[in-house]
């Protein structure tokens, strides 16, 4: 006797989304005399209301809309495992509310259109649950002083018709979910056995948790030059970052899981942008260029907490912020490795000596300044350049986009994942197989039975992290405007164009073909695309 | 105008306290301290296998061995370093469910006196102690030497977290402070739990009473252990007879059958899992031809035996408390104090319910070294993977029996000498490194 009856399984369910946005805001513009001002304040208010629900009904017969009762409350034998279970009810209730609410307002003042006093501030709060009130605040908070210089009387440099000084201090704090201030619980289904609702721990009370800040300082200077050939802006700016989040490692006999959210470092970082357009020719074929230019560096200047097992900070697929005082704040660290030995199995260094003591090598027998660091995980140089062709009705724009200065660590052959769950890598070819191989490759042999900790200390050993500056070709476009009404008065005006999207890398530093941005071995490629289209206005 | 109003912090605050999710909720009253408490996966079918990964009832193939992790390996040969991975969840398993109690005690002592009625408070409360006092037992029976008195208070206990406050950091107490810690837990327990409750899942007086009558076996206080026992057979006694179940089943004993007093079941993973542990045949040959375990526990496969006879009606090592595990205790008790005929009493009951329908002559007229020596044996043979070996052994072997262990693998025999530091696991490397604590002497 089966305890599921005959025929087809009806599952229903429901989901609405009510969504409401409120906002009132109040401009106000006045010049009396030499003195202008303009001020704007507003506030927001938005709602997300998600409901839902699931129902499941046995034994129904479309035809009649007849359904059969099931016992939920027994456990029964699984046909299959022969082990008992409980018939899946399939029933669910859900409702979720999140709440946004802003306050802004700015400030701007000229004297003379030529001196420049501007602020502005706001602050968002989210309904997160559990948080104190104040910590579901994020406040963001800047001032500045600008300066028009090509309006001063002084000034008489033709060549450059237009240029602005700009300073502003700006400071944003921002709050983490994890702040709960009460421990908090979510209710997530019904006990078979009692036959009541059971939940889980879903915050842990964290008092000790406080505010990231950041302070940016910034000077930027705006030009327009050469009758409008040459304009853009330099900024530079200098941000201290205190009480930055991250995740730090717990002892797990507390209860909570092995990582927890702490205040974990302090940072200091800088760096320039560049927007320039120029119009290189303005005859019968225009050319014209657009370059975004940003550098950046960080470092962080103070680590809070004791940095024990060097290994947390290898690997791992949460990015950390760095333990080194010094180093920049997302950095790439390795294992110092000399490769593989005459037998095809990677070397360490423990205390100093070669090693093959992988396990304390990856536990707990490394210092953090024992490690090698290669330098920031995340690009220091950075932007794009577009070109920009026009002659008569042909338009065509190349764009390319570069990212310099990091480092990123490739994945290669895991053999304990290879061995239980059947993943391979195409290193795999490439492995030690015979006695002097170990001057040819760095990815070892297969041994069986196998190792985990070789495993984990070749996987975030120094041989398998790569540069990934790399310049990439992001899209042309080829277009075609057609004369006006050339098909007669119907049509006013019409363009043709081929665009083409995700071309490809146009040269990286790695020397194993691999696309730092695509990484990872289970993402895909984004697939180049070419669309061709036309445009008509009538 | 509208920054004014939303300058207004009462309504702005009214605004953002509405909940997110809707099934959020912070421990305020007690229907949510008992949900945390009734989240049975969590709490109850927690547990952690792996002292029943290190007795004799079962064995590796060399296939199976070889195939393992490096700290399975260690863990099957009982090395003394290095036998659980990298925040492996053996160590968490026991102490994420002390924290679910830890955080009910909390509530319950910060907002208890606002909430009524009373009565409902202790309930609960006495259910936390519970959990957390089985908790504590299990690490103990695992990461700490055999319990002896004399040297109880000098020896090294576990980490005794009674708070929710994680950034405390976790101290080892001495071993007799650890099982003191049990022992007050679980008595203070006893008045504020029923008889018998809705569900085996929730502890009741019967529960508590064979907890107790566990942890004083541990012990060796077997006057203690022979009370509690007994205390717990008085509220529920009853036996399945074998004879009724279906030998033939994948899994012939239900879950929660009429010997479960309290639900336990923990994880039989790694060496542990139902198809790598091969039942040893020196255990199987331990079973009379008639008795019906020969079947229920057991099934063929191929040449080699495997164990299905668990607790829980599906491969989960039921470790919670049974009125067969309770019969043999208080038959040994009984033994010890020269009560001979109660305690055979005791034996042959519960052996009428195993063996075929009338082919069971019951014992009679033993010596009080044969009765104990038979009453170890059933004992060994009724309580298979009910991860209750590991600490018999331990405490056997601290009154002479001199077990021996032995595993052979790869050509290579490793053997557990009595009394050997081994019996101590080593705990979790990177638990040492977090937090200073000291490790098991090697």
């Amino acid at each position: 006797m089966y305890k599921i009856p005959l025929g087809a399984i009806d599952d229903r369910s429901t989901a609405l989304l009510k969504a409401q946005d409120f906002r009132a805001q109040l401009n106000y513009t006045k010049r009396i005399g030499v003195h202008g001002i303009d001020v704007m304040a507003g506030a927001e208010r938005r709602e997300q209301i998600g409901s839902g629900d699931s129902f499941r009904n046995y034994g129904f017969n479309p035809n009649t809309l007849t359904i059969t009762q099931v016992d939920y409350t027994n456990a029964f034998p699984n046909y299959v495992t022969g082990s008992n279970g409980y018939i899946p009810d399939r029933q669910s209730v859900n409702r979720t509310n999140n709440r946004y609410l802003s306050v802004y307002g700015n400030l701007s003042y000229d004297y003379r259109e030529q001196y420049l006093l501007y602020g502005s501030a706001r602050r968002d709060a989210t309904n997160f649950f559990g948080l104190n009130t104040n910590d579901k605040w994020k406040p963001l908070w800047s001032a500045g002083l600008g300066w028009i210089i090509s309006k001063a009387s002084f000034y008489n440099l033709k060549s450059i018709s237009f240029l602005k000084l700009r300073l502003s201090y700006g400071f944003s704090g921002n709050a983490d979910p994890n702040q709960a201030a009460l421990t908090t619980i979510q209710y997530t289904g019904t006990s078979v056995f009692t036959q009541t609702p059971f939940a889980n721990i879903d915050k842990k009370a964290n008092p000790d948790l406080k505010w990231e800040t950041v302070k940016t300082t910034n000077l930027g200077l705006d030009f327009n030059a050469f009758n409008g050939r040459l304009t853009g802006s330099i900024d530079g700016y200098i941000k201290q970052g205190k009480d930055l989040l991250g995740v730090y490692p717990i002892d797990n006999t507390a209860g909570v899981g092995n990582f927890i959210t702490k205040n974990v470092a302090a940072m200091r970082g800088k760096g320039i942008d560049i927007q320039l357009n120029s119009i290189n020719t303005n005859g019968v074929l225009k050319w014209q260029n657009a370059l975004n230019l940003s550098t950046n560096q960080t470092k962080v200047t103070d680590y809070y907490l004791l940095t024990t097992n060097a290994s947390e900070w290898v690997g791992g697929s949460t990015a950390n912020i760095s333990g080194i005082v010094g180093s920049p704040v997302y950095s790439i660290y390795a294992f110092k490795s000399k490769g593989l030995d005459a037998t095809g199995d990677p070397v360490g260094y423990l205390n100093g000596e070669e090693s093959k003591n992988y396990l304390s090598i990856t536990q707990t027998g490394t210092k953090l300044d024992e490690l090698k660091l290669f330098g920031a995980a995340l690009p220091t140089i950075f932007g794009n350049l577009q070109n920009r062709f026009i002659y008569k009705g042909f338009s065509l724009q190349l764009s390319v986009s570069f990212k310099l200065g990091y480092y990123f660590r490739r994945s290669s052959i895991n053999y304990n994942s290879l061995i239980n769950n059947g993943i391979g890598h195409s290193d795999y070819a490439g492995r030690w197989q015979n006695a002097g191989d170990e001057l040819k490759t760095n990815v070892p042999a297969f041994i069986y039975p196998n190792n985990n900790a070789r495993d984990t200390f070749y996987a975030g050993s120094e041989v398998l992290v790569e540069k990934g500056d790399h310049i990439r070709f992001q899209y042309a476009n080829l277009g075609y405007k057609l004369p006006d009404r050339l098909f007669g008065k119907a049509i006013r005006s019409a363009e043709i164009y081929i665009n083409t999207t995700n071309l490809g890398i146009l040269w990286r530093a790695n020397k194993h073909g691999i696309d730092p941005d695509y990484a990872s071995p289970t993402i895909l490629l984004p697939t180049k695309t070419i669309s061709a289209g036309c445009r008509i206005n009538l | 105008m509208a920054v004014s109003i939303c300058l207004n912090l009462s309504s702005c605050k009214k605004f953002l306290d509405e909940k997110p999710d809707q099934q959020l909720a912070t421990i305020e009253t007690t229907d949510d301290m008992q949900a945390l408490l009734d989240n049975y996966n969590k709490v109850n079918f927690n547990d952690i296998g792996v002292a029943n990964s290190c007795v004799d009832d079962f064995y590796l193939t060399n296939e199976v061995f070889n195939a393992r992790t490096e700290q399975d390996k260690n863990l099957y040969l009982w090395k003394n370093e290095n036998a659980f991975a990298p925040l492996a969840p053996q160590w968490a398993a026991s102490y994420d469910v002390i924290f679910i109690c830890n955080s009910v005690l909390d509530a319950i002592a910060e907002k208890g006196s606002r909430i009524v009625p009373a009565t409902n408070l202790r309930y609960i409360a006495a259910q936390s102690r519970f959990h957390r006092s089985l908790a504590f037992l299990n690490v103990l029976g695992i990461w700490a030497k055999a319990y002896d008195a004399s040297s109880a208070t000098t020896d090294l206990g576990i980490p005794l977290r009674l708070d929710a406050d994680f950034n405390k950091v976790s101290v080892r107490a001495s071993l007799a402070e650890s099982y003191n810690q049990v022992l007050n837990d679980l008595k203070s327990a006893i008045v504020d739990l029923p008889g018998k409750d809705v569900s085996v899942i929730r502890p009741n007086k019967a529960a508590v009473y064979g907890l107790l009558s566990r942890t004083y076996l541990q012990m060796r206080d077997y006057t203690q252990a022979g009370i509690y026992a007994d205390s717990a057979l008085q509220i529920q006694k009853t036996l399945m007879d074998f004879n009724t179940l279906t030998a033939a089943s994948t899994f012939p004993i239900a879950q929660q059958n009429a010997e479960v007093i309290f639900d336990s079941r923990a994880v039989a993973t790694g060496i542990g899992s139902q198809a790598r542990a091969l039942i040893s045949p020196e255990l199987y040959n331990l079973y009379a031809a008639n008795d019906l375990r020969k079947t229920v526990f057991f099934r063929s496969s191929g040449t080699t035996l495997l164990f299905k006879g668990y607790y829980a009606g599906a491969p989960s090592l039921f470790n919670g408390i049974a009125t067969d595990e309770l019969l043999l205790s208080r038959a040994e008790c009984f033994a010890r104090a020269k009560h001979l005929t109660e305690a055979l009493a005791d034996l042959n009951l519960l052996l009428v319910n195993r063996y075929r329908k009338g082919t069971f002559i019951p014992y009679s007229a033993l010596s009080q070294t044969a009765l104990l020596a038979l009453i170890k044996l059933e004992r060994r043979k009724e309580l298979v993977f009910r991860t209750l070996r590991w600490a018999d052994i331990k405490r056997w072997n601290l009154e002479g029996d001199g077990i021996v262990l032995s595993r052979t693998v790869n050509g290579i025999q490793t053997t557990l000498q009595p009394n050997s530091l081994q019996y101590a696991l080593p705990i979790p490397e990177d638990v040492i490194a977090r937090t200073g604590m000291p490790q098991n002497p090697k």
